[in-house]
């Protein structure tokens, strides 16, 4: 039987579908929200430091957030669906395995994507507020608040009226509502003064790679998360590997970085580099420092060696899932 | 006999541990055939290897020994299984859908069309009771309507075989005699109906044959009416007799045959009393939340197959 694009679509949608109503992703959606919006406030009053704290700020919310969440979504999926058997009951369908595995995978980078664009649009927002002492712009910070606000409550007043599932709705509406946001925002500056609408779009532009950046390294932990997924399916076990991976790969970099002082930049050193999962490639905040923008032959290599690893991981996870019996 | 659809070989099943030693034989060199359009009861005790046995037909689980033939091939194909409907034991639904959302997504995996799911989901629904609690979350609901979710989903491609793990289970006298008439109306229409249960009574009542698995082990096999048929008595059912008229023809009978006939008043069972009950029952108040309880179960019409289903 040929592959049918019908059925993954299907089973992908079921899968992002199943993992939005589940509050759980919905209150770290939020909370990664909030705290974006109010990282401004917190940075300045602690350290009265320099807007970079806030994007370090963000984006280190970002990565870990967005690794739990690639975490929770593999296990609420795929190791629920073994755990319950609800995976039996699929795949008696003409369903491959294989195309069942990589369709649930699917489903859980579209939540981790709407979930970065969440993120990258606070981060946008917060960053017009500025240091506080300088009294910028608070009204950005309000922005965001309102935007949270209107998506929760909106979803709240259709769950009331019709019963649609609440989590699901306010986890569409939330990047709906800050995209409006951000655009009113832009709009408003437009009217008033161009050149500072203009700086907003070009904070936006520089911020995307970085934001894609981390979403390219969530890419590679939800491949770890989802193969585990497929063989320990159990939310403790899998929250332990999760964990340790997330240590191995941030500590590795020092041992990179002193290899690369014995051997200056030899090849034998990338290549070892290219061979670990590595969490600091991913990491953007030092290259945005000062205003000045990610190189993009930099993310193109960082996506080479996302995709690698996503590829190692989920061919390991599809081998394991194809030989697991579903009993 | 007609074409088998499906062939069990010397199946056995060992289920094996981290190291790979053998932990649990649980089916152990079974041999059976089923022909199209039969009622085959899978019966045993607890952990005897009924549900293994059946994973095994889907594919889900592999035998350790032996061959299985499903509609012709090996329950690896994935394209036999578009004629394959599967009621597991546990009614492992997704629990934040709803009932109408979860027959939905079903149908999606058959690749069936847009309008000709939404006409089958309706059909289902209605067929299961289930058409007011649609929209409801399947996570919120009792266990005997989760169980007639399940049966839905099982049917949503119009299967030619059907394979049930305890359909009765949890569904009251109603709905499990609903699911007995279904069974036999599809098994009228060709599709062959593999199920196991431990209700003997819904066994009896509707498989043509039957196995009997113990600890893996195939103990009995053969057609229901044989195995529970006592050649050596007969029962003569009367009008009830004035006492005398009564007395004198049993001594008429002791006289002619020498044995000593018995008599009773038949029993009516707790099934048909239960029925009788729910027909006479008010109905149902406003906003009711439990499955409805109809007098026929309708068999959806694109279950009828050709020439049968409903006038348009
Ligand atoms: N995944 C598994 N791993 C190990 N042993 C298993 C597994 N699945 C089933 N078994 C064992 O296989 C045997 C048969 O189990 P099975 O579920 O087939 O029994 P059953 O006849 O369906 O019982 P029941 O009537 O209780 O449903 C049991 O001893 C069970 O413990
Ligand atoms: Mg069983």
């Amino acid at each position: 039987m040929a592959f049918r694009l019908d059925i993954f679509h299907a089973l992908v949608v079921q899968s992002v579908r199943e993992s939005l109503r589940q509050p759980v992703i919905l209150l770290v959606t939020t909370v990664a929200i909030l705290l974006a919006a109010l990282m401004p406030f917190m940075t300045a009053f602690q350290f009265g430091e320099e807007n970079r704290l806030v994007m370090d700020g963000i984006l280190a919310l970002h990565f870990l957030l967005g690794a739990y969440l690639a975490g929770a979504v593999s296990q609420l999926g795929l190791g629920l669906d073994l755990q319950g058997r609800a995976a039996g009951l699929i795949l008696c369908k003409p369903v491959r395995r294989a195309e069942f595995f990589l369709a649930r995978f699917t489903g859980v980078l579209v939540v981790l994507a709407l979930f970065s664009f969440c993120l990258w649009t606070a981060a946008v927002l917060s960053q017009q507020i500025g240091p506080l002492e300088h009294g910028e712009d608070e009204r950005a910070g309000l922005i965001i608040l309102a935007a949270v606000a209107a998506a929760h409550g909106i979803s709240g007043m259709i769950n009331y009226r019709r019963g649609s599932p609440y989590a699901e709705w306010s986890f569409f509406l939330l990047p709906i509502a800050l995209g409006m946001a951000l655009s009113f925002l832009l709009i408003r500056d437009l009217r008033a003064d161009v050149a500072s609408a203009g700086r907003v779009l070009a904070s936006g532009v520089r911020l995307l790679p970085a934001f894609g950046l981390v979403y390219l390294g969530l890419g590679v932990l939800a491949a770890a998360a989802h193969t585990l997924a497929a063989r320990f399916s159990s939310a403790p076990v899998l929250a332990g590997f999760m964990t340790l991976l997330l240590v191995l790969g941030l500590s590795l970099e020092p041992l990179i970085h002193e290899w690369r002082g014995a051997v200056a930049e030899s090849l034998r050193v990338m290549g070892i580099a290219w061979l670990m999962p590595s969490w600091s490639l991913f990491w953007p905040a030092d290259a945005l420092y000062a205003g000045r923008s990610l190189p993009l032959t930099y993310l193109g290599w960082a996506a080479l060696y996302s995709v690698t690893w996503t590829a190692f991981f989920l061919s390991v996870g599809t081998a394991w899932f194809a030989e697991r019996e579903l009993g | 006999m007609t074409e088998c659809r499906v062939q069990i070989e010397k199946v056995e099943k060992t289920f094996r541990d981290f190291w790979g030693r053998a932990r649990v034989r649980a089916v152990r060199g079974v041999s059976f055939d089923v022909a199209a359009g039969e009622v085959f009861g899978l019966l045993g005790p607890n952990g005897s290897g009924k549900s293994t046995l059946m994973k095994m037909m889907l594919g889900l689980l592999r035998p350790t020994a032996g061959q299985i033939r499903v509609l012709g091939q090996s329950p690896d194909t994935t394209a036999i299984r578009a004629r394959i409907g599967y009621m597991p034991e546990e009614s492992s639904l997704y629990p934040f859908l709803t009932a109408e959302e979860t027959l939905d997504f079903f149908g999606q995996l058959f690749g069936l069309e847009a309008a000709e799911r939404a006409r089958r989901v309706e059909e289902l629904l209605a067929m299961t009771g289930l058409a007011h609690a649609r929209c409801r979350r399947v996570g919120e609901f009792s266990k005997g309507m989760a169980r007639r979710v399940c049966l839905a989903q099982t049917l949503i491609n119009d299967p030619d075989l059907i394979l049930l793990d305890e359909p009765t289970a949890g569904l009251d006298p109603v709905g499990s005699r609903q699911v007995k008439e279904m069974i036999r109306a599809l098994a009228q229409r060709g599709r062959t109906v593999i199920l196991s249960s431990h209700l003997l009574a819904d066994v009896e009542d509707v498989c043509d044959r039957i196995a009997i698995l113990y600890h893996g082990l195939l103990c009995a096999l053969g057609c229901v009416n044989d195995l529970l048929e006592e050649h050596g008595q007969i029962r003569i059912l009367l009008p009830a007799l004035d006492p005398a008229v009564r007395e004198e023809s049993l001594e008429w009978l002791r006289r002619r045959t020498g044995a000593v006939p018995l008599w009773e008043h038949p029993r009516k069972d707790l099934e048909t009393v239960f029925l009788e009950t729910i027909r006479h029952a008010p109905p149902p108040p406003e906003g009711a939340s439990g499955a409805a309880v109809e007098e026929e179960a309708p068999l959806a019409p694109f279950l009828k197959g050709k020439g049968e289903s409903a006038p348009p």
